[in-house]
């Protein structure tokens, strides 16, 4: 155990030293990892960028300097032993923690910063944190549905009252997307009346429904019972094969990752170990770290 | 000994008194739930320099006796400010903020007892703070602190006879009133104790219905 960590205390630090070699080495690196796939628009800018993100709680650092992109329309699987700050990493990107140190920037704006009057990075207030939320989205592993209202209520409460959307347009919106999801038959259903697979549906169905250019989805299936796994990953598959919205997917769901995913994120210990198309990742894996991991998963 | 027809000739006068009694209760308690409401968000607030004079407040009004509040508002706040209020503005303004900080704290622990999931939606669905707060958060929270609210509407209503100090013409200043004009307590006070029972006993029904019928509304969860 301890000779396996130190090896990847090496593998980790040769590689941070190729990194820091130059933002531009390092971009041209990114971009040329990224699969030739249909959705991904190389030429664009990455809609989502991390830059030397740190996150502390406390005395425990969870992120330690992670350097990521996530280009528009991209499938990025994000997977690691828990605890190693995955979850973070989205919560960071859906404005629920505070990045300690670095810069994130979404559609090649900093997320949690403005510039002031002298140019400066300043923590970002309330006013631009909404303008910048409305480009992102997330579900949740406890699909945190509003027990009070419907699900039809769930899925236009926001494209009402955010998106100002009259009652008419949120209602065939709505209607549209749960019909994507496979729920329009339960309209006027309260989450308690719905499975655990029904519930995360409809949770993907009020995340897209405010059409985001980037969805986190945090383990939307580690609540589930196993026999509701296969449903709430065939509704992520038909969106991802729609191709618009770049997904950051937080899992513990190789086959799934290694199926939809145009790269996939190794991390560990708030670090990314290693990262390449599923095929190189889960075929070759490079680092023994990984190799460790994806062993426990067959 | 009991004279009915004494006892009849006080309800006139004790219908009177009634509604000016709860008139200062409707208006005080629903004062105490818009104060209760503000205290809890701003106890809440993630700025120091709103969360602490919120507590300060809360601690401040509850630790002094009503009695005591509504004397100072009556007769020394005018003497130390241009603000001279009536007897009755004045019962509902002390009812409103005392019971108000009491209410405080039950919202308070209703809106902690919500899912932390819940705020966290809501922020991903870029929903503002306003609209949080209206939508999501108390429309769960409140609903099952109704029974509590409903005690403190009658703890409120029971309270309104500590007005008589500042003069307010309510049920139990009637009574004394009648006593010391017919040299009779039997009946005046009886009568005013038998209106305090049933408009309770009416309260407590009527709350209990809002109860279930916004618990039906509320989804069956």
């Amino acid at each position: 155990m301890n000779a396996i960590e130190e090896s990847n205390k090496l593998s980790e630090h040769s590689e941070c030293s190729a990194e820091s070699g130059g933002e531009t080495e390092n971009e041209r690196r990114k971009l040329s990892d990224t699969a030739p796939g249909a959705a991904a628009e190389p030429a664009s800018e990455p809609i989502v960028r991390y830059s030397k993100v740190t996150k502390r709680f406390g005395e425990l650092e969870v992120i330690k300097g992670i350097d990521l992109t996530l280009n528009a329309g991209e499938k990025l699987a994000l997977i690691g032993p828990s605890g190693s700050g995955k979850t973070t990493l989205g919560r960071m990107l859906m404005t629920l923690e505070r990045p300690s140190g670095g810069v994130i920037t979404v559609d090649g704006e900093p997320l949690w910063h403005r510039r002031d009057r002298k140019g400066r990075m300043a923590p970002a207030n309330e006013k631009h944190l909404r303008r910048m939320r409305e480009k992102i989205g997330m579900v949740f592993q406890h699909f945190n549905l509003f027990p009070h209202l419907t699900v039809l209520g769930n899925v236009t409460l926001a494209p009402v009252t955010v998106l100002k959307l009259g009652k008419e347009e949120a209602r065939a919106r709505a209607v549209d997307m749960l019909r994507k999801v496979g729920l329009e038959s339960k309209l006027d259903a309260y989450p308690s009346q719905l499975s655990g697979g029904q519930k995360q549906r409809v949770a993907i169905a009020r995340a897209l429904v405010m059409q985001p250019k980037v969805v986190v989805f945090d383990e939307v299936t580690s609540a589930l019972d196993p026999e509701l796994v296969g449903e709430v990953l065939e509704v992520i598959r038909e969106i991802a094969a729609e191709g618009e919205t770049a997904m950051m997917l937080i899992t513990h769901e190789m086959d799934f990752a290694r199926e939809i995913a145009d790269r996939v994120v190794f991390g560990a210990e708030g670090r990314i170990v290693e990262e390449g198309p599923p095929e190189e990742l889960f075929g070759s894996p490079k680092s023994e770290r990984l190799r460790a991991f994806l062993n426990r998963f067959l | 000994m009991w004279s009915w027809s004494y006892a009849w000739e006080l309800v006139p006068v004790f219908l009177d008194a009634l509604t000016v009694t709860l008139a200062a209760t409707v208006c005080g308690f629903a004062l105490a739930v818009a104060v209760g409401l503000l205290l809890a968000g701003l106890t809440r607030s993630p700025l120091k320099a709103v969360r602490y004079p919120a507590v300060a407040v809360v601690d401040f009004v509850r630790s002094t006796p009503l009695l005591v509040q509504l004397l100072f508002l009556y007769y020394s706040l005018p003497m130390i400010t241009p603000f001279a209020m009536s007897a009755f503005l004045t019962g509902v303004l002390g009812l409103g903020l005392h019971y108000g900080t009491y209410l405080s704290e039950v919202f308070r622990s209703a809106v902690d007892a919500l899912p932390k999931g819940q705020w966290e939606a809501s922020r991903a669905l870029n929903l503002s703070r306003a609209r949080t707060w209206m939508s999501i958060v108390l429309p769960q929270a409140i609903p099952p602190v109704l029974p509590i609210m409903g005690n403190y509407l009658i703890v409120v209503f029971k309270e309104t006879p500590t007005l008589s100090a500042i003069t307010l013409m309510e049920l139990l200043m009637t009574a004394k009133n009648e006593t010391s004009a017919s040299f009779r307590a039997f009946e005046p006070y009886t009568v005013a104790g038998a209106l305090f029972l049933a408009v309770s006993l009416l309260m407590s029904v009527l709350f209990r219905r809002l109860e279930s019928r916004l618990n039906l509304q509320g989804g069956k969860r």
